[in-house]
């Protein structure tokens, strides 16, 4: 079954995130002005709270890569490549202010104040490359993590943090697409040999006409169902598997209400899709599918050798697939 | 004296090429509704135009009538005069005025199918020399049933899909039955009709075409169906040649013929791909894979779909929903609608029947070129 040269096998080594203490039940959002739909709508798809943080994005980065380098034990002289994955952009910025004062002349350079360095920094990297993966929106993680294990294995390196923190922005809407949107701070280690949620392939797909995801919503809707039905099967097919050997789908939380939909289409029991986190959490923006492969572990749904496939999607629009190794 | 309802309907308008090709010199009394005289002759000549292709003018035609009248009044909305004349002259009668809106309600198709059918009847009972009287009527009287559905079988208790339109047609030819033992009656059931072989042109767009409108651009996530489905469907041309064949050529009173695409019809699955492979020669989008062909999906799933899309209140995909409500149950009845009786008076086979992959993508072509009923070009009758 498996794609990948042992050699080249990588896994999940270790996973943290943090709940931001921010805490607002969907009425509470509609009442500030955060929602576009009526809370019950919200609540009727799945939703009960959404969480903000109350640091910027790169406080929160650096506090949840120290963490997970502390629960794996890992040197952090050790770690070979850091890639802050971002699906809102400002997130990525060590925002104005931070350290210094923001002035007209050293305005500018804040454009340049990336997260990734300064968490190389804090957390002494020191011999880690680092990153930022951007334009992927909610699928950035997942594809942070396969952009890592494709870096390593040209590299011939060994262990690599993908991180996603996201925070929006002040005010803004905490619906996308009917989605309650949460902040979020995930991360994980992705690192060689290790055969505990062992990648076993991923598949992608974007579908750029999406750029557009404010006029084109109803379009991107509708083709959110029938790709990401196309997108489950050219990964299972990319492995030589079925739908039958995927013993739990770990899903990125959009509605509970969508993931009916798409497992009937598919043809996979919802009872076998994780959707635990969806009511209390909301859609932690591109950290869903982590959050919720580690707390699906905890609960002991997962048994050595168990298959997860891994699901996502970002607006822009991209589509993908991961498929994992318990 | 040939008396036509319904000349102005999609069908109807194929009914009058062929009646200006071929009865031109006979007395022709088209029954079309109008306000006023002069509503009357803008519609005729437009009327004309449409059937001929520009051609034909009401003065070189001086046999055909208009007759500004409506089928759901008592005599027709015609004077007493007018109802004499009719019934002095009138020897054939062609039927085909209906509601065929999928989601006109039970009660207002009935005053249009069944009572505007008992009008006509009525007239047609006082017409001495009547030697021909046809009902048009369609397929899906056959609702809910599945299998193999025969041209002599009617009655059934198996329900209905749309909210009125099946059922009155159903209770129609009921009615007409009533009457097949003192006039010379024939019923001919027509299929779902799409368009003309020949070019493509769509008279009258329906609730399919809407559907497939919203599918072109991009916001029909869903059809809710059976992959394997067959989905009936011909030409408008075609079919009114069928029809006028035998009606003028091989009337037998007391028949019912079946004017279907029977065992050649596309699977519903077939269907939607050829429609996306159509699309993408006109669409970037649909080249590039950015829309998909809507899932073919159980009706529960439907289901799902509609509650959230009524949940999140979404006005269009409320519109696509509402059209799917109309009509799309009847992908979950498989059937075919056998033709042997109209095959062995026409001496053919199902070889005739037109071949889909050929006609449909012209009919898309030119529902894309018209821009779906809404460019200025496109003149409705």
């Amino acid at each position: 079954m498996s794609t990948i040269d042992q050699s080249n096998a990588f896994g999940i080594h270790a996973i943290e995130y943090l709940v931001p203490p921010i805490r607002h039940s969907v009425r509470e959002l509609h009442d500030k002005g955060l929602l576009i739909s009526t809370p019950e709508a919200m609540e009727e798809l799945g939703f009960e709270y959404g969480l903000m943080w109350d640091r910027p994005a790169t406080a929160a980065a650096a506090e949840v890569v120290g963490r997970v380098l502390k629960q794996a034990n890992i040197d952090p002289a050790d770690v070979d490549l850091l890639i802050n994955a971002t699906a809102i952009s400002e997130s990525s910025l060590v925002p104005p202010n931070y350290s210094a004062p923001t002035t007209n002349e050293n305005r500018h350079l804040q454009q340049f104040m990336n997260s990734s360095a300064r968490i190389q920094d804090e957390l002494g990297l020191v011999n880690a490359k680092t990153m930022g993966l951007s334009e992927v929106s909610c699928s950035s993680l997942m594809t942070a993590i396969w952009t890592a294990r494709a870096l390593m294995i040209e590299e011939r390196k060994d262990i690599a943090v993908c991180v996603n923190v996201d925070k929006f922005p002040d005010g803004y809407k905490r619906e996308v697409v009917y989605n309650v949107v949460s902040d979020s701070a995930c991360a994980v280690v992705v690192k060689r040999g290790e055969t505990r949620n062992r990648i076993v392939t991923y598949e992608a797909m974007t579908r750029g006409y999406y750029w557009d995801s404010d006029r084109r919503q109803n379009e991107m809707m509708a083709s959110y169902f029938t790709t990401g039905s196309r997108i489950v099967q050219k990964t299972l097919k990319k492995a030589a598997m079925k739908l039958d050997d995927i013993s739990l789908m770990i899903p990125h939380n959009v509605s509970l209400r969508s993931w009916q939909i798409l497992s009937d289409l598919i043809g996979y029991p919802i009872e076998h899709v994780y959707t635990g986190n969806i009511a209390q959490m909301g859609h932690s923006i591109a950290a869903d599918n982590f959050i919720n492969l580690k707390d699906a572990a905890a609960e002991g749904r997962l048994s050595e050798g168990d298959l997860t496939m891994l699901y996502t999607f970002g607006l822009g629009a991209h589509w993908g697939c991961m498929i994992l190794e318990a | 004296m040939l008396f036509v309802t319904g000349i102005t309907g999609a069908f109807g308008v194929e009914i009058l090429r062929i009646l200006l090709r071929d009865y031109k010199d006979k007395e022709v009394v088209a029954l079309i509704r109008a306000s006023d005289p002069q509503k009357l002759v803008e519609r005729w000549t437009r009327l004309l135009a449409i059937a001929s292709d520009g051609e034909v003018k009401p003065e070189d035609v001086p046999a055909f009538t208009p007759l500004a009248g409506d089928i759901t009044k008592p005599h027709l909305g015609l004077s007493v005069a007018q109802v004499q004349s009719l019934c002095d002259g009138v020897e054939e009668i062609i039927h085909s005025a209906a509601t065929v809106d999928f989601d006109e309600p039970l009660d207002s198709s009935r005053i249009i199918n069944v009572e505007g059918t008992r009008n006509v009847l009525r007239l047609a009972t006082d017409c001495a020399r009547l030697r021909k009287f046809a009902h048009v009527s369609t397929l899906y009287v056959a609702g809910r049933r599945s299998g193999d559905i025969f041209e002599h079988e009617l009655e059934h208790s198996e329900g209905f899909v749309t909210m009125g339109y099946e059922e009155s047609k159903y209770e129609a030819e009921l009615l007409i039955r009533q009457y097949m033992s003192r006039l010379p009656i024939t019923v001919y059931r027509m299929s779902l009709l799409m368009g003309c072989l020949r070019d493509g042109y769509v008279n009258d767009y329906g609730a399919i075409h809407r559907y497939l409108m919203f599918m072109y651009r991009g916001i029909a996530p869903c059809f809710p169906g059976i992959s394997s489905c067959p989905l009936d469907f011909l030409p408008y041309d075609y079919s009114a040649e069928c029809f006028m064949t035998l009606f003028g050529e091989h009337f037998k009173g007391g028949d019912t013929y079946q004017i279907s695409a029977g065992e050649r019809s596309p699977t519903t699955e077939r269907w939607l791909e050829l429609t996306a492979q159509t699309y993408a020669k006109h669409s970037a989008s649909w080249r590039k894979g950015s829309y998909n062909s809507p899932d073919i999906v159980t009706w529960p799933t439907y289901q799902l779909y509609k509650k959230t899309i009524l949940t999140i209140e979404n006005m269009e995909f409320m519109k696509v929903v509402r059209i799917l409500d109309s009509c799309a149950e009847e992908c979950f009845c498989p059937k075919v609608f056998k033709r042997d009786k109209l095959n062995a008076a026409l001496g053919v086979d199902m070889d005739t029947v037109p071949d889909y992959e050929g006609y449909y993508p012209r009919i898309l072509d030119h529902c894309i070129e018209m821009n779906w009923g809404l460019s200025p070009k496109f003149v409705k009758a």
